[in-house]
């Protein structure tokens, strides 16, 4: 029984991991800069091909840990800098949600295309960082060390973060941000709010990119997957609660384990388990499990 | 008054002398000048590109071979309008209707996948009416509950029994001692279908063998995790697993097998279409099928018409797939121009769409796969084969011990049902 339960929890950890990197992408820039945008998912979808192309253009099958720790830095990095240019460029016009809601959809489908043009339309892959790390044993399950890998770097980036919010000054900062509707107190108290919104943009980017990054290997880099990442994002930050760690690591743990579980006891719901979950959060914690009362 | 009868009289008489000058025409059996328009509704971007990559190429190639070494059709040059599915069953729809409606194409060649045949199945004998070749769409709901009585609609790819039949021989071939046995495949019409085929027709051969455990996983799902059905697959301890995974989903089901040793664990795995995706999917000693596979009539400088086409695709494509989405596309041309041309050479007249696909019905000819035939809307030799994976010295894949299932024992006469012909099997075993 118990190395059952172990089994879906094994099972579930590679989306557990970039469901906790995107949901929380999503959610840190709604809970710091209350601006809704979806653009996150383009990035995680840039950060996926990028990570497959540079892969298998530097490394072939000749992997290395270190290179392939440095191509997923170049999708950090890339993902920071999209986001920040989308948000210097396009984002900061928007004023109103409804407004960011639309634009930002079309931001998403914009990424898209760059995706087409760049990449095609066809699935590319690179599994050999996956292959090459082997695979462990635990209480008799099999479980690839590269799903460890993706879960203890997810894991250690959410740590970094609530660390840096929670126990530094600049992250002082940008909570007295988020807590502050208007910004006007937070401004008059010298906080640049620019420097913090840029700053969340680039975080953010970060996330996403890197999500696509380490996820790339398993299931490869395919046109259309930001539609799943956005929507599994957007159902664990539901379920989470807004601008929660805690509630982002919960949710993805949640999200994935029932999705690991339905696909064996019953196929049928393996997709529909995660707006499940979301509906029946919402009809007792409209705030997410973790979550407090979000207003912006 | 007499000046507007007479010029009334005028115009009806030049009326009548066009519409004589016309009919005339026609009887005359005149072939149209100009080329004569073909359409191809084939994926050309989405999760199929994996499975069939460069279709539309390969129409082209297709169209080319027509006009370059068999003369086009009634002399006519073939001109070839390719729009891309997606392979989406509504934008294989919306495709369908800018063929016939907006390019007036003659024919249509298209469909991968069953669901984007379904979806326009019922379209063409309804509405369309034209001479359209399925190039796979192989449900078995096709011409059962689809179009029961098709007219228009026939298929040059196999169906699902035709190739559960094959996969069941190879998979007793191969392991002649087995006991147990999963299978898994995509979640929809497709995969469902060629799942249960596969398990009536085993009991058939073998009613002793215990299927262990089936699952269906869903299908393109951008991001497939499927570590679930992997380990619980480990877990039930098969001696064979029989794998429908395809396209986007069928490379992610290798890594991710490939990652957690399910290979080394099942002593028989066939992994059906581990010999598409440019070799993604590929795995050492792995059992695979090709279909209509450009490699599987070698030597191909000597056969006819392989000997000119599959250079062609060689040039262009630079590869000889084993899922060959070109060898369909040429069959389905080379049943055209011989409808187009029997007809005309019974009537003396330039076919309507309805004449050709009268036509179809029971017409042979010699295609890349060898002889075959239109029997009931389906083609009988859609070149389907079983093979071991082996990957050589230089690397490239290819395939080891083709085994091919006489088309005696996977063809379903016309005079049976489905389930009739699937318990006669054992009987012929």
């Amino acid at each position: 029984m118990l190395s059952t339960c172990l089994r879906y929890v094994l099972n579930s950890l590679p989306v557990v991991s970039y469901v906790i990197l995107l949901s929380f992408s999503y959610s840190f820039i709604l809970y710091i800069c209350g601006r809704v945008s979806l653009t996150f998912a383009g990035i995680y979808l840039v950060g996926a091909y990028a990570t497959v192309s540079l892969g298998m253009a530097l490394m072939g099958n000749n992997m290395s840990f270190a290179g392939f720790i440095g191509i997923l830095l170049l999708a950090c990095l890339l993902g920071a800098a999209m986001l920040v240019a989308s948000y210097l460029c396009f984002e900061r016009f928007l004023k109103t949600d409804v407004h960011r809601m639309v634009a930002t959809s079309s931001l998403l489908v914009a990424s898209r295309g760059l995706v087409k043009v760049i990449w095609g339309t066809t699935p590319v892959t690179y599994s050999a960082p996956f292959l090459s790390m082997g695979v462990s044993e635990i209480a008799g399950n099999i479980v690839p060390n590269y799903y460890l890998f993706m879960l203890a770097v997810a894991l250690l980036l959410m740590l970094a973060l609530s660390y840096f919010l929670n126990r530094t000054c600049w992250g002082m900062r940008f909570r007295a941000s988020s807590l502050d509707g208007e910004r006007t107190m937070a401004q008059a108290c010298g906080v640049n709010q620019n420097v913090v919104t840029l700053m969340t943009f680039a975080i953010a980017g970060v996330l996403a990119g890197l999500a696509g990054g380490l996820y790339a290997p398993i299931a490869g880099a395919a046109y259309g997957s930001e539609g799943n990442a956005l929507l599994l994002a957007a159902l664990s930050v539901i379920i989470g609660g807004v601008g929660s760690i805690g509630g982002a690591v919960l949710a993805a743990f949640i999200v994935g384990i029932a999705r690991a579980v339905a696909a064996i006891k019953m196929p049928v719901l393996e997709l529909a388990v995660p707006f499940i979950i979301a509906s029946i959060t919402l009809m007792l914690r409209p705030f997410g499990l973790w979550g407090k009362e979000f207003r912006y | 008054m007499f000046m507007r009868k007479s010029k009334a009289l005028v115009v009806m008489l030049t009326a009548a002398m066009l519409l004589v000058g016309a009919l005339g025409a026609a009887a005359s059996g005149e072939i149209p000048s100009g080329p004569i328009k073909i359409g191809f509704a084939v994926p050309m971007s989405g999760t199929a590109t994996s499975l069939a990559p460069d279709a539309g190429i390969n129409a082209q190639i297709a169209v080319e071979y027509i006009n370059k070494y068999e003369g086009g059709i009634l002399g006519r040059p073939v001109q070839a309008f390719i729009y891309d599915t997606k392979g989406d069953p509504q934008t294989t729809v919306d495709v369908f209707g800018k063929l016939i409606e907006n390019d007036g194409v003659e024919a249509v060649l298209g469909c991968l996948s069953s669901s984007t045949g379904l979806a326009i199945a019922p379209r063409v004998e309804n509405r369309w009416k034209i001479p359209t070749l399925l190039l796979e769409a192989t449900t078995m709901q096709m011409f059962t509950t689809a179009v029961p009585n098709p007219k228009y609609v026939y298929r040059i790819g196999p169906d699902d029994v035709m190739q559960s039949i094959t996969h069941v021989k190879a998979v007793l071939e191969n392991k002649p001692d087995l006991k147990t046995i999963a299978l898994g495949a995509p979640d929809y019409e497709w995969g469902h279908d060629v799942v249960n085929s596969f398990i009536k027709i085993l009991a058939q051969f073998r009613p002793d063998v215990e299927v262990v455990y089936t699952f269906f996983h869903p299908f393109g799902e951008a991001s497939p995790n499927f570590t679930a059905y992997i380990t619980e697959l480990m877990q039930r301890k098969p001696d064979v697993y029989v794998g429908y995974s395809w396209g986007t989903d069928g490379v992610a089901w290798h890594n991710q097998a490939k990652a957690m040793g399910l290979y080394g664990r099942i002593p028989l795995v066939f992994d059906v279409f581990a010999g598409t995706a440019k070799g993604q999917l590929a795995e050492e000693g792995v059992l695979a099928e090709t279909r209509a596979g450009n490699a599987m009539f070698p030597p191909h400088e000597l056969g006819y018409p392989n000997a000119k086409h599959a250079p062609m695709i060689l040039e262009r494509v630079g590869a000889l797939p084993t899922y060959g989405m070109g060898v369909h596309m040429l069959t389905g041309m080379l049943y055209l121009k011989a409808a187009y041309e029997k007809v005309y050479a019974l009537t003396g007249q330039y076919p309507t769409p309805e004449q050709v696909a009268t036509a179809l019905d029971g017409l042979s000819i010699i295609g890349p796969c060898g002889i075959t035939s239109m029997i009931n809307h389906q083609s009988t030799a859609p070149g389907m084969a079983v093979g071991k994976m082996h990957q050589r010295e230089d690397g490239l894949w290819v395939m080891e011990d083709l085994l091919i299932v006489p088309d005696y024992m996977r063809f379903v006469p016309p005079w049976m049902t489905v389930d009739e012909f699937i318990e006669t099997l054992g009987k012929i075993q």
